[in-house]
């Protein structure tokens, strides 16, 4: 095994991680979010004028990704994560990054299902070959 | 101002001259004014706009045609819209004309601001609302009707297009995502929205995609109109990992 990292909250990535707590709870860790959010809103007015402002992400918008990754983990027939923590992974050996260890469980899974209550039961195949 | 007997659709943009102008102060022409006027002059019996671009569908003489003309000068003025419901969806980007906001790596929405109207004005404004969310390399897009005043409006069969650009060639098309209905909006029933999944991208294969909505509308007793797409953001898949906005 190698380093911790933060799971970004985004359902397919939160599924992969409550998966792997299925195969060892001691790979999960679930801390108080701490993070200062960023977001950028582009506008394009009638006369092309492009305006870009970068803000703190809003309540609404903190609610609005919340509410998907838990109605995705539902989907997938598996418990969301508290509202409010950050989960973090450790990564298989010989993976660098979430990107690198989802990319690779989306090879190993060969296609990808389309909704999530079909992803969960490749995804747990997947993820057994990746950590053996 | 004077307009012979035609349904228009404008789409507005803006931020929120209303409640800042002074009433000494002569304000210039507006995003709807011009394009009004433009049609005016042309006097087209069809026509629809988003973004400051006047798309003609039926000449002063009544024929079909597919022309598209800038209206909007740069320093053209705002025009407000009034809202309705009051969340996000709704309050969001009231006063843009086009506007988009990737919240995270993984979710982003796009919303554009249209209006309507006659010889009478402006006789009704709603939004559209495209949510894109990602999951791995497949997709989710919600598209978002959001009645805000004025006149019942009729869509036909809404759908997202999702479209992968191409160097020197026109985008290529990576399926439909929508429905055979014909759902509408009023007063009595502001929104209609619907989610469809898009299948996820094959590993192998890396490119950048967006969707984009173009409505096809019907203002209850009007003819059928036509507006621009309205475009989502990008997000680019690599060859293998998650699909991602940059």
């Amino acid at each position: 095994m190698t380093g911790l990292v933060r799971v970004p909250d985004n359902g397919f990535e939160l599924l992969i991680a409550r998966l792997t707590g299925e195969i060892d709870p001691g790979l999960l860790v679930l801390l108080p979010v701490t993070e200062v959010r960023f977001t950028t809103v582009e506008c394009i007015e009638p006369d092309g004028t492009v305006t870009r402002t970068r803000r703190l992400i809003s309540d609404e918008e903190r609610r609005e990704v919340v509410e998907f990754a838990e109605e995705y983990l539902t989907d997938a027939g598996v418990a969301p994560f508290p509202r409010d923590m950050g989960v973090y992974l450790t990564l298989p050996a010989g993976v660098d990054s979430m990107d690198e260890m989802a990319g690779r469980l989306l090879v190993a899974m060969g296609e990808q299902p389309i909704v999530p209550s079909q992803l969960a039961a490749k995804l747990r195949l997947a993820l057994h070959y990746l950590y053996r | 101002m004077r307009i012979s007997n035609r349904w228009i659709a404008l789409p507005v943009a803006v931020i929120a001259a209303i409640g800042l102008a002074t009433p000494a102060q002569a304000a210039p022409p507006t995003p709807v004014e011009q394009c009004i006027t433009a049609a005016d002059t042309g006097n087209y019996q069809e026509w629809a706009c988003l973004d400051g671009k006047l798309h003609v569908q039926k000449d002063a003489r009544g024929k079909s045609t597919d022309l598209t003309l800038d209206t909007v000068p740069k320093g053209a003025s705002l025009f407000a819209l009034p809202t309705k419901g009051g969340d996000d969806w709704d309050v969001w980007c009231e006063k843009g004309s086009v506007c988009s906001n990737n919240v995270n790596a993984y979710y982003s929405k796009t919303k554009g601001n249209v209006a309507f109207g006659n010889t009478d004005g402006v006789l009704g404004t709603f939004d559209i609302i495209i949510e894109t969310r990602l999951s791995g390399r497949g997709a989710r897009w919600t598209l978002v009707l959001n009645w805000d005043s004025g006149r019942t409006v009729y869509f036909i069969d809404p759908y997202i297009q999702c479209l992968h650009p191409r160097f020197l060639q026109s985008p290529s098309a990576c399926g439909q995502y929508g429905t055979t209905s014909d759902p509408f909006i009023s007063s009595a029933s502001y929104r209609w929205s619907m989610t469809r999944y898009k299948p996820p991208f094959t590993t192998g294969v890396s490119g950048d995609y967006y969707g984009e909505y173009r409505a096809k509308f019907r203002v209850a007793g009007g003819p059928t109109l036509y507006l621009s797409p309205l475009r989502t953001n990008s997000f680019y898949c690599p060859t293998i990992n998650p699909c991602k906005f940059s």
